[in-house]
């Protein structure tokens, strides 16, 4: 059965595999910039150089995601993207890595800078919020999708390659541990499990989606203040710091290393540090999420 | 290579540049190193694209900058022996 080509960070995407998540492409008849199939994908990746245990990349710059009990992804340079799924593997897991970090793949062998970023529109722009695993990206996210702000991206924010700083909108999907779809009043019932056994959903706003490159307007990273330091946001002033925080939030900068797009990701991320505020966000990752959230979007507004 | 008045100096690899606000930003991609430059640094660093000796660098600085010249020479060769600390020059006889 034939399947509506998606939309995903400007791409026309067309997929063996369901992918609720997206949009659908309204755009025009060009053929599909990325296509999914399933099929069968060596273990091996000819010339491939590791760049992590489950990460090689050729010389031509196909890179080969190998996750254990999840599947193999060979993602071509062309696009072309081919899934071998573990037998045992879910639907949803495969999703996961698809547009997690096979997105983040794409990117590199685009020259487009990924940041491991949660963001939503705000004031017309879109805001980033950065940070480790567990720190709390996607529920910033949430509480201000039930506020009525759309989601631009979850865990892989992709930046365009500007001038100006402007973000390509992934989908409107959250990963978000139960406790915190919980404590923002909706029920885990009826949601899809995320990984087996992780007490984590997936949140679909599709209504909420956007379509169109948003300017970025502030990105956030979120992170556990120090002993001793107050709770608080704080502007990031020297440039160094500027690019030292966007280089630790870069999905796997040694893709791009492998792929020789220093100049671009360079160029991408002195670009925000000239024209956007990156702000650091220091709260518990456990704290009440609400307090924070007129204070951003007041910081936001200007 | 000691390094001294006539000393050649010149860049090792070429870093991607960008200026963020005051601040000249390189990255020398072999390494995975920024490096800040301020104003006067950077003017330094603009002059260094080809072999050039010290002294004829201090004069060239001393011609677009006020001070004295043995204090000119004394911070020129202060920042140059931190560059090479930091590979991102090589100093020849």
């Amino acid at each position: 059965m034939p399947m509506t080509d998606g939309l995903l960070c400007g791409w026309r995407i067309r997929s063996e595999i369901a992918l609720p998540e997206l949009l659908s492409w309204q755009g025009d008849d060009r053929p599909p910039d990325l296509t999914v199939c399933l099929g069968e994908v060596d273990e091996h990746l000819p010339g491939g150089r590791e760049i992590s245990p489950f990460i090689h990349i050729d010389t031509n710059g196909a890179g080969l995601l190998q996750v254990p009990m999840v599947g193999r992804f060979l993602v071509r340079p062309s696009g072309d993207i081919t899934v071998a799924p573990h037998p045992e593997a879910s639907e949803t897991e495969i999703r996961l890595f698809l547009l997690g970090s096979v997105l983040g793949l794409v990117c590199h062998q685009r020259a487009l800078l990924p940041l491991h970023a949660s963001s939503v529109v705000i004031e017309g722009g879109a805001v980033a919020f950065c940070g480790h695993s567990g720190m709390g990206k996607s529920t910033l996210a949430l509480r201000f999708a039930r506020r009525g702000h759309a989601v631009v991206s979850d865990d892989v924010c992709v930046l365009d390659s500007g001038p100006p700083a402007r973000v390509r909108p992934s989908f409107p999907r959250l990963k978000l541990w139960r406790d915190a779809i919980e404590d923002a009043a909706l029920s885990s019932e009826g949601l899809e499990r995320n990984r087996r056994g992780q007490e984590k959903y997936h949140f679909l706003e599709p209504e909420a989606g956007v379509r169109d490159p948003l300017p970025l307007r502030a990105i956030f990273l979120l992170r556990r203040p120090e002993r001793g330091e107050a709770e608080g946001i704080e502007r990031l002033s020297a440039p160094l710091d500027i690019l030292a925080a966007l280089e630790a939030e870069t999905f796997r900068p040694q893709i791009g290393r492998a792929l020789g797009t220093e100049k671009a990701l360079f160029q991408a991320r002195t670009l925000i540090a000239n024209s956007v505020p990156v702000y650091q966000l220091r709260r518990p990752p456990d704290a009440p999420p609400e307090r924070w959230l007129d204070a951003i979007a007041a910081i936001v507004r200007g | 290579m000691p390094l001294s008045t006539s000393s050649e100096v010149v860049r090792r690899h070429h870093p991607l540049e960008a200026a963020i606000g005051d601040t000249q930003v390189l990255l020398d991609v072999e390494q995975g190193l920024y490096f800040g430059l301020n104003a006067v640094a950077s003017s330094i660093w603009q002059r260094l694209e080809r072999p050039i000796r010290v002294d004829d660098l201090c004069r060239s600085l001393k011609a677009d900058y006020a001070g004295d010249e043995a204090r000119i020479q004394a911070e020129v060769l202060a920042f140059l022996a931190q560059l090479e600390t930091q590979n991102l020059i090589d100093i020849r006889a």
